[in-house]
């Protein structure tokens, strides 16, 4: 064993148990994400897995194999956050008019009936 | 804000946080139609408009010419004072675009100056908070065929106004916004 496997379990490990203790979520993301993390250990314990998985599929090296994969991981998730965030973003606009309106400050008023203009 | 509220029948509505122009102009709105308002007149703070000439704005309105007023610097009778020039090339080159995208045959298009009818304000969408809504605006009322016009008025850049006004750069930003909205 190379010592990079060690510390490279571990950074795996410590991602899986903070994933597992702040973002319990849905059956289906938890049977993902224990696949994707079992991958990932394999990759990491057993490096020559992945040359053959990267032969298999006709890309070159293992290496080059788990390059491709984090780019599209990497695209694939700053595209959800994108969505993610401008959701956010649209309830939070939400609130805040909603906070605005029911907290909005009238002049003294001569007639408190008139009606108003923004 | 302070002193505009010892003027009478004047409401503020404050958004806690910042959340850019475009939010600010729909919570107005929104307010304004919950309180049974039936036109609207939106005004940019920064100086540049003349209250004396939301009359003007607002007789198409009465007259039911059309459901939306704009305000244009550039229209014949219309007027600019102390305009920079680089922000004269580019608000040139923001019409061309916004009336190749549009259609709309427009002489003006970031103009802050508009005036409408309460239902017509409630169809046009403003969904981008920040300064893109300009150019949202335009093409909600080019999409729903809202009757518009445009009236002459008078634009006067002073010094706090261009402070406080659009960064030049920020044209980059809004074209973003206003490219990312169709994804």
């Amino acid at each position: 064993m190379k010592p990079i496997q060690p510390l490279l379990a571990c950074a795996l490990l410590a991602t899986f148990l903070l994933y597992f203790r702040y973002f319990r979520s849905s059956l289906i993301d938890r049977v993902f994400s224990i696949l994707i993390f079992l991958a990932g250990f394999l990759a990491v314990l057993f490096p020559q897995l992945t040359s053959s998985v990267a032969n298999f599929l006709g890309v070159g090296r293992g290496t080059d194999l788990c390059f491709y994969i984090i780019s599209a991981a990497t695209i694939f998730s700053m595209v959800l956050l994108y969505s993610k965030i401008s959701r956010l973003e649209k309830v939070n606009t939400k609130l805040v008019r909603w906070i605005a309106i029911a907290t909005a400050e009238q002049s003294a008023s001569s007639d408190p009936t008139s009606r108003s203009k923004e | 804000v302070k002193e505009i509220l010892t003027c009478p029948d004047v409401f503020v509505c404050r958004h806690p946080i910042n959340l850019g122009q475009g939010a600010a102009l729909r919570t107005g709105i929104e307010f304004a139609t919950q309180r049974g308002a039936r036109f609207i007149v939106t005004f940019d703070a920064d100086g540049q408009h003349q209250a004396q000439e939301i009359p003007r704005m607002l007789k198409p309105l009465l007259d039911q010419e059309c459901e939306v007023v704009l305000g244009s610097r550039f229209m014949e009778h219309g007027r600019v004072e102390n305009i920079p020039l680089k922000k004269y090339v580019l608000l040139k080159i923001a019409v061309l675009f916004t009336r190749l995208t549009t259609g709309l045959p427009l002489t003006d298009t970031h103009n802050g100056f508009r005036a409408m009818t309460v239902s017509a304000a409630n169809r046009i969408e403003i969904t981008q908070n920040r300064m893109a809504h300009a150019s949202q605006i335009l093409r909600s009322i080019a999409a729903l065929r809202i009757p518009f016009k445009e009236v002459p008025v008078t634009i006067r850049y002073t010094e706090y106004s261009m402070r406080k006004g659009q960064r030049l750069s920020n044209a980059i930003n809004i074209l973003w916004e206003s490219v990312a909205e169709k994804i």
